[in-house]
């Protein structure tokens, strides 16, 4: 799963020695699940579980998106900080910037899940834009 | 599929066949394909005007749906005579557009019409004696101004019509008859017994109709339920109008109940409280409509879903006629749903509703809500463009219509007022819309309370309002799928209209 998610986050952020400490550690796997999962759960809860027309517009779609990319970025920065600081390894702005492109990550995500499933959203289906 | 023919005689004929229409719009079903035929000599009447405008915009919706299940709005069929003719493939040339003119009555005068001057002077004397000068002098073309005399005479004519004979041609065995007329005015009073008699002899210009003799017939007899102001220059008295009730239930008494001529006989009337001004005819006479209109509108369709086998003819003679009263829970100055009996509840109430909040949503919210899936999220669109095109400028009209009579019933005397809506008038006071003032349009049927769930205790959960509407469009729109946009928009408004009501109200 490490090898699998790898290629995407270093095609974003690449920076040695804290992108090699991030495979070493198999942060790669944890974070690309959660940033799927979590980005399926906030798609799921627009198209299925708010499901409404007064929340249907491209904008309301846009907050869960931004809701969506600041869970991701914090999760980004929290959980290889966590593991580094006890191992003592010592980074700066790395968190912050692999954070953004965590987040952007999940966004993607967000917006690949969103184009596949909203078709069977009663009220959303257009959402963010039409067909 | 077997057709009523509903004559409406006069001017109260035609506002009955209005409301008719209004009900069936709603979705109230008859199984019958309906044939109206106005009968009116007031060419120019205005409550005929508006009845046939009604009626032909019915159609042309009606048309585009037809046979769409998925629809219950505009679900029966309403033909014109000339349509039912054509379409068994006869070569009558009647063109009625639903109403029938009755020749000699244009600009000629009554005594012009019976030929007077070239009577012996007995038949003058005869004729003096039955008619008065003013009578005589008495201008056909608007009516026949209370005077059932005049109109007795006149409508016989009819019968002989070219149009009575296609009528009895295309009378097939299953059809039914219904004759709505009002016994105190002139028109309506003369022409029920006459059309009558001779729809149950069988003979059209000397030619025999089986069918048409034992035809299954009902009628209603509308007494007064209005009064006219008072105006030394016309003919028309409203003091004359409970006398002249009398004497015509009299006549009725021997001539209709009392020969088995007739096989349903419905009767209602009001106490007459409200005034209108006193028009003789022509596009002046254009009355509110009145609540005893909607209320004899359903005993058409209570005619219509009587079983044959309770009311038969057996050789010209109806067999145990039914005779049945309108009548309401209490009397109130503003009736609303909880002052009708169930068995016009079951009829109307439902239907009436739904269509009402299909109505004011188009009119309020459809322009603004076109990018909701239900619209714009299915190849056949419902977008400007369909806005911009005859089936929806037809129904607009419709539904105009519909909120304006929606109006009137309110504002007249008695007032059915069964929701909570504000008139818009023009300077001659004339209902031209309806406007509604509450955001919360679930509180807008009188006397009945909102349905909650859980949902509406706590803040923000439950869709309300137009979003509930809008949510239940884009269900419905699921369901309906795929067809011609004329009938996806039809089927949609219906099913969430439908859920609508019985979500938040019955």
């Amino acid at each position: 799963m490490n090898d699998l998610f790898a290629p995407l986050f270093e095609f974003f952020y690449y920076s040695v020695p804290f992108s090699d400490d991030l495979y070493a550690e198999g942060l790669y796997s944890s974070l690309g699940l959660s940033n799927f999962f979590i980005s399926l759960f906030f798609v799921v809860l627009f198209y299925y579980i708010i499901n409404r027309p007064a929340f249907s517009k491209w904008y309301h779609w846009l907050i869960i998106l931004l809701i969506n990319f600041a869970v991701a970025f914090t999760l980004g920065v929290v959980l290889p900080q966590t593991k580094f600081v006890a191992l003592g390894i010592e980074y700066h702005s790395e968190y912050y910037v692999f954070g953004l492109m965590d987040a952007l990550i999940a966004s993607v995500f967000y917006f690949l899940i969103s184009f596949m499933i909203r078709w069977w959203s009663t009220n959303a289906k257009r959402t963010p834009f039409p067909h | 599929m077997a057709k009523l023919y509903v004559f409406g005689i006069g001017g109260t004929g035609a506002r009955v066949v209005k409301s008719l229409t209004m009900l069936l719009a709603s979705g109230i079903n008859t199984n019958f394909e309906i044939v109206p035929i106005l009968i009116d000599p007031d060419r120019a009447g205005g409550d005929l005007n508006r009845t046939v405008k009604t009626l032909r915009e019915y159609q042309l919706i009606q048309k585009e749906v037809k046979g769409f299940d998925q629809n219950h709005f505009f679900k029966n069929g309403i033909s014109t005579l000339s349509e039912i003719i054509a379409n068994s493939g006869g070569n009558s040339t009647v063109i009625d557009g639903f109403r029938f003119e009755l020749d000699g009555v244009q600009n000629d005068r009554y005594k012009d019409f019976i030929d007077f001057a070239n009577l012996d002077p007995n038949n003058k004397w005869l004729t003096s004696l039955l008619f008065s000068e003013r009578n005589l002098d008495s201008n056909l073309e608007i009516g026949f101004k209370g005077n059932p005399n005049i109109g007795s005479i006149v409508l016989n004519q009819f019968t002989k019509s070219e149009a009575f004979q296609a009528f009895a041609d295309s009378f097939e065995k299953d059809d039914r008859i219904f004759i709505v007329s009002s016994i105190f005015g002139g028109t309506g009073a003369a022409g029920f017994p006459l059309l009558l008699k001779n729809i149950r002899q069988g003979f059209v210009k000397e030619k025999f109709y089986a069918h048409l003799k034992d035809s299954v017939i009902g009628a209603i007899t509308v007494q007064p339920y209005f009064k006219v102001k008072q105006d030394d220059e016309s003919e028309i008295d409203s003091h004359g109008f409970v006398s002249k009730t009398k004497a015509a239930l009299h006549y009725y008494f021997k001539n209709v109940t009392g020969n088995s001529t007739i096989n349903a006989l419905y009767y209602i009337g009001d106490l007459a409280e409200n005034t209108y001004e006193n028009h003789q005819g022509g596009t002046d006479q254009r009355n509110d409509a009145h609540f005893i209109e909607l209320a004899s509108a359903m005993a058409i369709v209570d005619f219509a879903n009587t079983e044959g086998s309770y009311i038969q003819t057996i050789q010209g003679k109806a067999e145990n006629a039914v005779y049945k009263e309108f009548g309401i829970k209490e009397n109130a100055e503003h009736i609303t749903f909880k002052h009708l009996t169930d068995a016009s509840l079951n009829l109307m109430k439902r239907n009436i509703t739904e269509y009402f909040y299909f109505n004011i949503f188009l009119k309020e919210k459809l322009q603004d809500e076109l990018n909701n899936p239900y619209a714009s999220a299915y190849s056949n669109k419902i977008d400007r463009n369909f806005i911009d095109q005859t089936f929806y400028k037809t129904l607009a009209d419709f539904n105009k219509s519909f909120r304006i009579w929606l109006g009137e019933l309110q504002r007249n005397k008695v007032s059915f007022a069964p929701f909570n809506i504000e008139l818009e008038t023009s300077t001659n006071q004339e209902i031209t819309d309806i406007k509604i003032t509450t955001a919360s349009i679930f509180s807008l049927v009188n006397d009945v309370n909102e349905k909650k769930s859980w949902k509406d205790y706590i803040p923000g959960l439950a869709k309300n309002n137009y979003e509930l509407f809008v949510a239940n469009l884009n269900k419905a729109a699921e369901k309906v799928g795929n067809t011609t946009t004329n009938k996806r928009f039809m089927g949609v408004f219906s099913k969430a209209s439908q859920t609508v009501v019985n979500q938040k109200l019955f």
